[in-house]
């Protein structure tokens, strides 16, 4: 509202290019988010992957954990919490549930993320497992919780070894598109 | 995107999270109180959805239909023995099946069997997952519009899948009979016991409840009893299994981790009311309710065979003899007589009946058709 960097740029440009920069921003912006509600939406259909069940959380609670961590802007706290809300909606998840685990995910790597860029892949890797062992569970205990049963824990145990396993595949695509696609000008 | 300053900024990344963590518990606990509210949002994403997923379900089984072709080529020769070999034994089976269905016909028509109503069904690709990690349930394409309703019997090409649990506009979700809320009272065929099959999420659904001193058989086929209403009696589920010693469990005749294509049936099998004073001798026919679109013809119960037979018989009936609108007709002015008692069940019938004899006097009302069509 008060000092917009730009404000004087854009008086004597005509808004066509700005406008163009923008939506390109924008679009570099929201790629990480909107690339994983491709994959959840993708995962959902009938592809016959083998265990597409159990690999997406795996995968966005990997991808999440990614992108807070190097790049809190492209996954913000809404961006978040819609993701984990389509996949409860998509998934016939009690709502809201992977939407709060998610959450707590990324607001965790967001408050640790200094800490974490300064360490080597393995020992992220290694924070990362444990993070995702800690929400799978969560997500189990909620899930159990809420629809008053106590649900198999074999599922579970599944879905924390493919997260663990499928993280170094999201963190080296996501560096490669950290560093070669969305690079967006520093935005805060 | 909109320019603000970057103490507003940071002030509001600050709020974000807390903020979007007690929305979220705020909509957990909404969802538990109110699920018809969830049910609808989940068929609206899932209508929104189901047809990009059958876009992209598309390619996929191309490819794995291709991935097969490949697969066969390797062993042609093989596979043309084999084929041959299983021809030759079908020819015997199919002569029996077509001895058994002229014996069985013979049979029904001695007794006077009351012909189960033809469903109606549609069919409907799978065009997602529905299940997620905690439950198993597949979204077919096809919703109220086409005739799904909720409660409604979906069959895979092999046997019993699942029923319709929830239906958006054009899609249907189906509960399968893995899922852990699944409980579907069952009939054993050789042993003649009853058993309740208990999804567990695991491949091959439990047997529970069945009587302790009528086990389970290894290998026997599972029906489908018709006894709690949901559900007609001997649609095939599968076969009995022992993982371990008294630890029964059915491996489903139907894949269900590879459906594609689903048959869901409207069997109405909620309109059989047991009479509601004991002491009369009920009157209305049995099935009145269910034959009424003209559709009382011989049926072979409610089998897959049976369902396809009685499919091509209706045809039959249709073409020669007379008209089933009039069957029908004679079928609701008939029932009365029926109750004053016609000479064959003048025997039957006494007075404090079960609804399973009252069934009994009903037969000869609606059995006119029949010997138009045998």
């Amino acid at each position: 509202m008060s000092v917009d960097p730009y404000s004087h740029w854009h008086s004597d440009q005509s808004s066509g290019p700005a406008l163009a920069q923008r939506l390109d921003r924008l679009a570099r912006r929201l790629m990480p988010g909107g690339a994983t509600a491709l994959i959840i939406v993708i995962l959902a259909a009938p592809t016959g992957i083998p265990g597409a069940a159990a690999l997406l959380p795996g995968l966005v609670m990997s991808t999440v954990f990614f992108w807070s961590v190097w790049r809190p802007a492209s996954m913000s706290a809404p961006v978040v919490f819609l993701l984990g809300l389509l996949m409860d909606l998509i998934g016939f998840a009690p709502p809201g549930v992977d939407a709060f685990v998610l959450l707590l995910l990324h607001g965790i790597a967001v408050h640790t993320r200094f800490g974490l860029m300064g360490l080597s892949f393995l020992a992220i890797w290694v924070v990362f497992s444990v993070l995702a062992a800690a929400a799978c569970w969560l997500l189990w205990a909620m899930i159990s919780m809420l629809s008053l049963n106590a649900m198999p824990t074999a599922p579970a145990l599944f879905e924390v070894l493919l997260a663990i396993g499928i993280y170094p595949l999201t963190a080296f695509t996501g560096m490669w598109l950290h560093r070669r696609i969305s690079n967006p000008e520093p935005q805060s | 995107m909109i320019p603000v300053s970057i103490q507003i900024r940071q002030a509001l990344e600050r709020v974000w999270l807390p903020a979007m963590l007690l929305l979220s518990i705020a909509i957990m606990l909404l969802g538990w109180a109110n699920q018809r509210l969830t049910n609808t949002a989940r068929m609206a994403v899932a209508d929104v959805l189901s047809p990009v997923w059958a876009v992209i379900a598309e390619p996929g089984e191309q490819l794995s239909a291709a991935l097969s072709e490949l697969r066969g080529i390797g062993h042609l020769a093989q596979e043309n023995a084999r084929l041959r070999a299983e021809n030759e034994t079908l020819r015997g089976w199919y002569d029996v099946a077509v001895s058994l269905t002229e014996e069985n016909q013979t049979l029904k028509t001695n007794l006077h069997w009351m012909p189960d109503p033809v469903p109606s069904f549609v069919t409907g690709r799978v065009v997602g997952d529905a299940g997620g990690l905690y439950s198993h349930a597949v979204l077919i394409g096809a919703g109220p519009q086409s005739g799904v309703r909720v409660g409604n019997v979906a069959l895979a090409a092999s046997g019993f899948a699942g029923r319709v649990t929830e239906t958006g506009v054009h899609s249907a979700r189906i509960l399968l009979i893995d899922d852990v809320a699944s409980r579907i009272p069952v009939t054993l065929e050789t042993s003649h016991g009853t058993a309740i099959m208990a999804g567990d999420n695991s491949p091959m659904p439990r047997l529970m409840y069945y009587a302790q001193d009528n086990h389970p058989i290894e290998g026997e086929r599972v029906v489908t009893s018709g006894q709690a209403e949901l559900l007609p009696a001997g649609l095939p589920v599968g076969t009995v299994h022992y993982i371990r010693a008294s630890t029964p469990v059915v491996a489903p005749y139907a894949r269900l981790d590879h459906l594609s294509i689903l048959r869901v049936f409207d069997f109405d099998s909620g309109t059989i009311d047991s009479p509601d004073a004991p002491g009369r001798v009920p009157v209305a026919p049995l099935r009145q309710s269910g034959a009424v679109p003209g559709r009382d013809n011989p049926m072979e119960g409610m089998t897959l065979g049976g369902v396809v037979e009685g499919l091509s018989g209706r045809a039959l009936s249709g073409t020669g003899g007379g008209g089933p609108g009039a069957t029908g007709d004679g079928n609701r002015s008939g029932a009365p007589e029926a109750g004053g008692g016609s000479d064959e069940d003048g025997t039957s019938s006494p007075a404090g009946g079960e609804p399973d004899d009252g069934g009994g006097t009903g037969v000869p009302a609606a059995r006119p058709p029949v010997p138009g069509n045998g």
